[in-house]
Order: C-alpha cells, then structure tokens, then sequence
C-alpha cells in the first residue's frame, strides 16, 4: 500500500496477478464494489499514475487505487456491536463470493474497515477463485478475530479489547475454551466451533 | 469436522497435511450451510449484561442534547437537511448544524450563494405571527435577497456589504403550515472566483445566511429537504 499525495495506492504483483485478474473479468469486484461489500478500485497507468510509481517495477502487474478511508479503525478499537457488524458483514462476503466461484483466502477482520457505521471490506488480493470441495483456510482465524472475542463478550461480559489488544491475531481458541461458563457447551455453535476445535 | 480438523492440525501439523492432501473435502454446499449457519447464530449475540459500570451511561452523560429534547421540535435530522437550489460557489463546502442553546436559533453555515435564484429552503411546523430573523454575512457589494414563504408571501431584504441581521414577519396561516419558506438571492453576484481553495478563505463576493431565529415564542423552523417552490 502506498500513500502518495493524499491518494491511496496498492500493486499487484505477478504472483497475485492470476487471481485478481479472476475476480477481476468476471465482474467480481465490480458487483461486489455495487452491492457495497468491498471497497472501490481501479486501475491505474501511464500519466495517470504518480511520479513515485511511474517507473515500471519487476514483479508488479497492476497499480490499483482506491478512495481514502476518512478513519482507518482496528478490531481491538471496536465496541462489540462493530466487531459483531464486521463479522456479518464478512460472512456475507463470503456468501456472495460462493455465489460468483470466489473465496477469501484469509478471515482477518483487520481487513474490515468501517464507512461510517457501514463495514467494507478492504483487501482485494485476499479474492481468489473458489475450488470444489476444499475446506475453508480462514475458519481459525474467522474463530480467533471475530467468533471468541464476540463469545467473550456474550457469555462471560468480558469485553474483548483489551485481550485483542495484547494480541493482535486475536483470542486463541484454547484460550477462550478455558474461561467460557461450563453451560455453554450446550450450545451446538459454541461447541462445533470452539470447544472442539479448543480441546486439548 | 472442521473444528476438530483446525485442533489435530495444532497438535500434529505433518499428519493434517497429509490428511488434506487426502480425502478430507467440504463441499460448497456444506460450506455455504456453515457460513450460514454462523451468520444466524452470530447475529443473535449480544453483550452480557454485567449490570452498571461507568461507562453505561457516559454516552448519554457525555452528549450534548438534542434539539428536540429541549423543544420538542425536530430541527434537523442530517446536517445536510436543507436545500440549496441554483449555482453556488463551491456546493461541497457548506454544513448546517443547529445551535439549540436558545431553543430558537437555527445556526447554518450556508454555502456562499453567488447566482441569482440560489436559496436556502426551511420550513415552519406551527402557523401564527412568527417573526424570522436572519444574519446575512455579505462579500461584495450590497444586495438584495428576497423572502419568501408558502409560495405566495416575498419580503425583500437589502443586506449591505458586511455582517447584516434582517427581520422579516409572516403570519403564518394554519394552511402554510409546513410549506417551504425560501431564502433567495435576487441579483447575480459580480467577479465570481471559479474556486474555493484555502488560499483565498473568503470568495470574491458572496452572500450567506448565518443563523435563522424565530421570535415571538415560536417554535423554530424545521430546514427541509423539501424542494422550494419553483
């Protein structure tokens, strides 16, 4: 990423040229970008491009710019309604792109941005074509940064900041499964996806 | 699966792998039931209710309170409420915000109105005398603004160069209520800037509308989205 001039810059190398181009022709993005689930971009060349980034770089295949975010926020920053926000917001991302044949390839809520009280999603290299049957990479991640914090929160009213804040990869499962309320074993969501995935 | 998958794989990250590389699939289907699934159960959490802490009542404590709370009248429900029709200086930089400290003052920071028929539209929720004053800052030679409400009343203001307070008095029948009153420039506006940059922090000329206040004990006016009149 690059802030040049007030404007806001990403490359794209020729690593992550593949499946950009993949979200990108089938009009991935630009559907996405409409239905207000991830941020705006667009390409950017020639005399159109600043001078710190006019001259062709090995390994980068496409400039991309996107508009500035007024107010750039972190996870650890947000109240529980926000993370609670960010969490939908990204599950209907993930939806939507199931629908288009895409997936992302991670679930860090880092990159989730808040447009006024609106959550977009920021990352457009995290898009990458969805194939059959594989398992989903981002599910421990989705559970450190948004599900445990959350459960922290709703189960034991503790509140998720200050832990995230102390790690920034978010509330380990193996953690959380330690303070979580014997009861809450119960629940068939909260025992799928944190007590046994947290067991020892 | 998994869940379970994720914990063997901190265990013994070798044999997950293998494991992947094998058999083990999720197909979209199940994968979208899971997505779903934890969509639903995700947005049926909330906060637990840990009782009182001294932050449950900071926002309110902490807030300044709303126009409405002290009238009863809504001002403005966006800063953006009022109508700016006709060319005007720079369309982006102008805000409204209501000052509710008197409970009759409606503070704008109005765009510069530069063209002939640029106004600012408000509207009055009550009928009855209401007395509408308005301070009028203007850049530039002296001007005339008319007034105008419910389409069929004009009042014609002279604001001279400078800050100008001007009073205009309606009586507002029960039928006017809730019609757009106008705030129009008459006249165009010589020497225009075609920019409003920070080098030059007052237009060449210009009028704005600083304030709108509402005497005789009436409730201020709501500025509207509404279109004018045409």
């Amino acid at each position: 990423m690059f802030q040049i001039d007030g404007r806001i810059f990403r490359t794209v190398n020729e690593r992550a040229r593949d499946g950009y181009e993949y979200v990108r022709d089938r009009g991935i993005i630009v559907g996405l970008v409409r239905e207000g689930l991830l941020v705006d971009a667009h390409e950017v060349t020639g005399s159109n491009l600043p001078a710190a980034l006019a001259q062709p770089a090995e390994g980068r295949a496409y400039v991309l710019e996107h508009p500035r975010i007024p107010f750039i926020s972190h996870p650890y920053e947000w109240s529980f309604g926000l993370l609670k926000a960010a969490a939908l917001a990204h599950l209907d991302l993930q939806l939507r792109l199931l629908e288009y044949g895409a997936k992302l390839i991670d679930a860090s809520a880092y990159n989730i941005q808040f447009l006024g009280p609106r959550p977009v999603f920021i990352d457009h290299l995290s898009l990458r074509p969805y194939v059959e049957g594989e398992l989903w990479i981002g599910h421990q991640q989705f559970c450190q940064q948004f599900i445990n914090p959350l459960l922290l929160r709703a189960k034991n009213g503790i509140a998720h900041n200050a832990w995230f804040r102390g790690n920034l990869e978010g509330i380990s499962t193996r953690d959380l499964v330690r303070v979580l309320p014997f009861n809450s074993r119960f629940s068939w969501n909260t025992l799928t996806h944190v007590f046994v995935a947290g067991a020892p | 699966m998994q869940a379970r998958l994720e914990s063997r794989a901190i265990a013994s990250p070798s044999q997950a792998i293998d494991k992947v590389k094998g058999n083990q699939k999720l197909s979209r289907l199940a994968f979208g039931g899971m997505l779903r699934q934890l969509r639903n159960w995700i947005s049926t959490l909330h906060p637990a209710d840990t009782g009182k802490t001294i932050w449950g009542e900071y926002a309110h404590s902490h807030t300044y309170p709303r126009a409405k709370d002290i009238t009863g009248v809504e001002y403005l429900e966006s800063p953006y409420w009022f109508t700016i029709n006709g060319p005007v200086l720079d369309p982006k930089s102008w805000s409204a915000s209501v000052a509710p400290s008197d409970g009759e003052t409606i503070r704008l920071v109005s765009p510069w109105l530069t063209k002939k028929g640029s106004r600012i539209s408000f509207k009055l929720p009550a009928s009855g005398p209401v007395t509408l004053r308005a301070k009028i800052e203007t850049i530039g030679p002296d001007q005339v603004i008319n007034v105008s409400f419910g389409g069929d009343r004009s009042v014609r203001w002279e604001a001279k160069t400078g800050a100008s307070e001007l009073t205009a008095m309606f009586d507002v029948s029960p039928e006017q209520t809730g019609k757009i009153g106008i705030i129009e420039l008459n006249s165009d506006l010589p020497d225009l800037k075609s920019d409003f940059k920070r080098e030059a922090e007052i237009p060449a000329t210009g009028v704005r509308v600083d304030w709108i206040k509402i005497a005789d004990g009436h409730v201020p006016p709501t500025v509207s989205t509404g279109a004018p009149a045409p």
